[in-house]
């Protein structure tokens, strides 16, 4: 392609053909699932991305101008790599952070692209900072799995330091607990006209949560295209005409034909604060389990902070999820 | 078809005073489309529809050429109807079947407009057909609520019988029966990979129905857009090792039950293949449905059927506790008096 914009990056590693170049669009969205689809088959990520999410994901960016904050690298043609930089501003803290996230197939690891793209990504949070009135604030932010010792490596290598665990956790559909709702709370079916509501709700509930941000519209239309925006298979607690809390459930078929299993997620279990310690969350995650049994899946799965401030940790232990894996969370100062 | 023999095969326009008639010209119409649809949404039978959805029926649509088949009425430059002929082949008369569709302003019912459209649609079908599938045999036939006395009357008047009836059959989801799968059968879901699979597992069982057609290919694309029915998560599927041996492709509007309040789960298209009849899979599949139905939130489950289905569904789908709350009337003459 001669109209192919390259963009030059500093510590490049020294590779025959290896150049960065800009996003051109849809076309980049096969490229990127190839990726994927490499780092799956290595036991690297999971197969919850495909075209239709990288599609949602790249037409909502939130905090994030594909045009300037994305990156990818390509040798003799082949895209191999890609960064991608987005802000955003936590709630609690007010601070900040500069997310980078990094993708390297896996026959270019540790050749040296992982430190050009993070070494990019943090270029870009510094000019972001720079045009800050507070001046130069806040951190740089990446994941890794814990599994996966050569990223971490390299992260701790940069200066970055682990600050939160996450656990992904699961169980399966076999016996099933039962817990009431507590009186006056309903759980109703979620409505087009609720859509707004719900999604409101769970934010004022999540503020609460570490590393919360700041919500923006671009991420309410991304939420409202994702193949996993399923209101269908909500579970939305009611107090009259108020929502004080809801599990927003989705599932993949294209991710458990994948990876041959029949999963079902139980995800962005939220509830008002004033709602909180009556069993809401409970019976919610209770009466999703039961009705993903009767959509034929055998287990249940969520991500969760595992030091989050509400005890959920502690609710999904005593509902039966066990953690099955463990993502570090990394930060270094600007 | 191409687009150059499209324009040797358009019927003339509808005439009548006070009115203009205009063909269909592209998606650009289709906001007009809902707005007419939607004009009687207070009538239980209409549909309820959206852009969006209209867009996506549209941009696959293998049983008719909109801009050959389209027609829209305006007064005082206000689009107030449009009408559309479609063409299926149905097995089981051997012959080609021209169908159409007519929607008309709730303001603008009953002053003479259905006539000429209607008018208009069989002079489409026949030079469709003509041009077509000259040797062929074909018939026009038409499909709504037996509550609809005006629009009965006309097409009776131009000659249709009365030849099919179908019943809309519901029920309430607060005591459920429970029907167990027979041995051998597994419920579990349909991987993506499997939807061909699902696919003709459902034509062919619906071979053995009245009016069945055999589906263009393009009709497997279309079944898979519009996703307030395309909802594989919530199908219930029962298998006989790998082999498919009866479903429910259940679905749930949301759109349609904000705009009607109500909660209503659709359990429709169920069907068994030949080997597996008899053995009570339809009924659990059913049974299972509507669990699944009320674990999702919904108070009440819905399906049509022909009424002199040969398997005797009516009678099972009573005996499950739906009841009928809605009659629809296939009606029919053939394209040459």
């Amino acid at each position: 392609m001669n109209t192919k914009e390259i963009y030059p990056i500093n510590n490049a590693p020294q590779i025959a053909g290896l150049i960065f170049r800009h996003f051109e669009g849809e076309s980049d969205y096969p490229k990127m699932l190839a990726i994927y689809t490499n780092l799956h088959a290595a036991g690297q990520y999971s197969g919850e991305t495909t075209l239709k999410s990288l599609e949602a994901e790249f037409n909502n960016l939130s905090n994030c101008d594909p045009h300037y904050d994305v990156i990818f690298a390509e040798v003799d043609g082949q895209t191999i790599a890609f960064c991608r930089f987005y802000w955003e501003r936590q709630i609690s803290t007010r601070e900040y952070a500069y997310g980078i996230i990094f993708r390297v197939d896996t026959a270019w690891q540790t050749k040296g692209i992982e430190q050009a793209l993070i070494n990019w990504g943090e270029s870009r949070g510094l000019h972001y900072a720079a045009t800050l009135p507070e001046g130069n604030v806040g951190f740089f932010l990446a994941f890794s799995r814990e599994t996966d010792q050569v990223r971490s490596d390299i992260l701790t290598d940069f200066g970055y330091e682990i600050k939160r665990y996450y656990h992904s956790m699961s169980r399966n559909l076999v016996d099933l607990p039962e817990r009431p709702l507590p009186d006056g709370i309903t759980v109703r079916p979620a409505l087009p006209k609720d859509y707004r509501k719900i999604w409101d709700a769970s934010n004022e509930a999540f503020q609460d949560e570490y590393g919360a941000s700041d919500p923006t519209e671009e991420w309410y239309q991304g939420y409202l295209a994702s193949p996993n925006f399923q209101p269908i298979l909500w579970q939305v607690a009611w107090d009259g005409d108020e929502v004080v809390g809801s599990v927003q459930n989705y599932l993949s078929l294209e991710e458990n034909e994948l990876e041959k299993r029949q999963r079902g997620y139980t995800e962005a279990i939220s509830v008002l604060r004033e709602y909180r310690g009556r069993g809401i969350a409970s019976a919610l995650i209770c009466r999703s389990m039961a009705m993903f049994k009767m959509l034929n899946m055998d287990e249940v799965a969520l991500t969760a902070d595992t030091q989050n401030p509400t005890g959920a940790m502690r609710l999904y232990t005593a509902l039966g999820y066990r953690p099955y894996l463990t993502y570090l969370e990394f930060q270094k100062p600007i | 078809m191409e687009d150059n023999n499209i324009l040797s095969t358009l019927a003339p326009l509808p005439h009548l005073p006070g009115f203009t008639f205009k063909r269909f010209e592209g998606p650009g119409d289709y906001q007009a489309m809902v707005d007419i649809i939607m004009s009687n949404v207070d009538d239980p039978n209409t549909h309820v529809t959206s852009l969006e959805d209209i867009t996506v029926d549209y941009a696959h649509m293998s049983e008719s050429v909109p801009v050959r088949d389209m027609v829209f009425a305006f007064h005082a430059e206000k689009p107030i109807a449009y009408c559309r002929t479609t063409c299926m082949w149905e097995a089981s008369s051997n012959s080609w079947i021209y169908g159409w569709l007519m929607h008309v302003h709730h303001d603008w019912k009953h002053q003479g407009l259905e006539e000429v459209l209607i008018g208009w649609l069989e002079d489409q079908a026949l030079l469709n057909h003509q041009t077509l599938h000259p040797e062929a045999a074909g018939m026009h036939s038409v499909f709504f609520s037996e509550s609809d006395q005006h629009r009965l009357d006309i097409v009776q008047n131009r000659g249709y019988s009365p030849t099919r009836y179908f019943e809309d059959m519901k029920r309430d989801l607060i005591e459920i029966p429970d029907y167990p799968f027979p041995e051998g059968i597994e419920v579990r879901p349909a991987f993506p990979s499997q939807y061909r699979q699902v696919w003709e597992a459902d034509v062919e069982a619906f071979q053995d129905h009245w009016g069945a057609t055999i589906p263009p290919e393009e009709n497997f694309q279309e079944w898979q857009a519009n996703k307030n029915y395309f909802q594989p998560y919530l199908w219930q599927i029962a298998w006989s090792g790998d082999e498919i041996a009866g479903m429910v492709w259940n679905f749930i509007n949301s759109t349609e039950n904000e705009k009607r309040e109500r909660l209503r789960g659709y359990t429709e298209s169920i069907s068994v293949r030949r080997p597996w009849r008899g053995k009570g899979i339809a009924k659990a599949l059913i049974c299972r449905s509507m669990k699944m139905m009320k674990t999702l939130g919904m108070t009440e489950v819905a399906l049509g059927v022909d009424s002199q289905n040969i398997s005797g569904a009516t009678k099972l789908y009573y005996g499950l506790g739906y009841r009928s709350y809605n009659r629809s009337i296939v009606l029919r003459k053939p394209l040459i008096e």
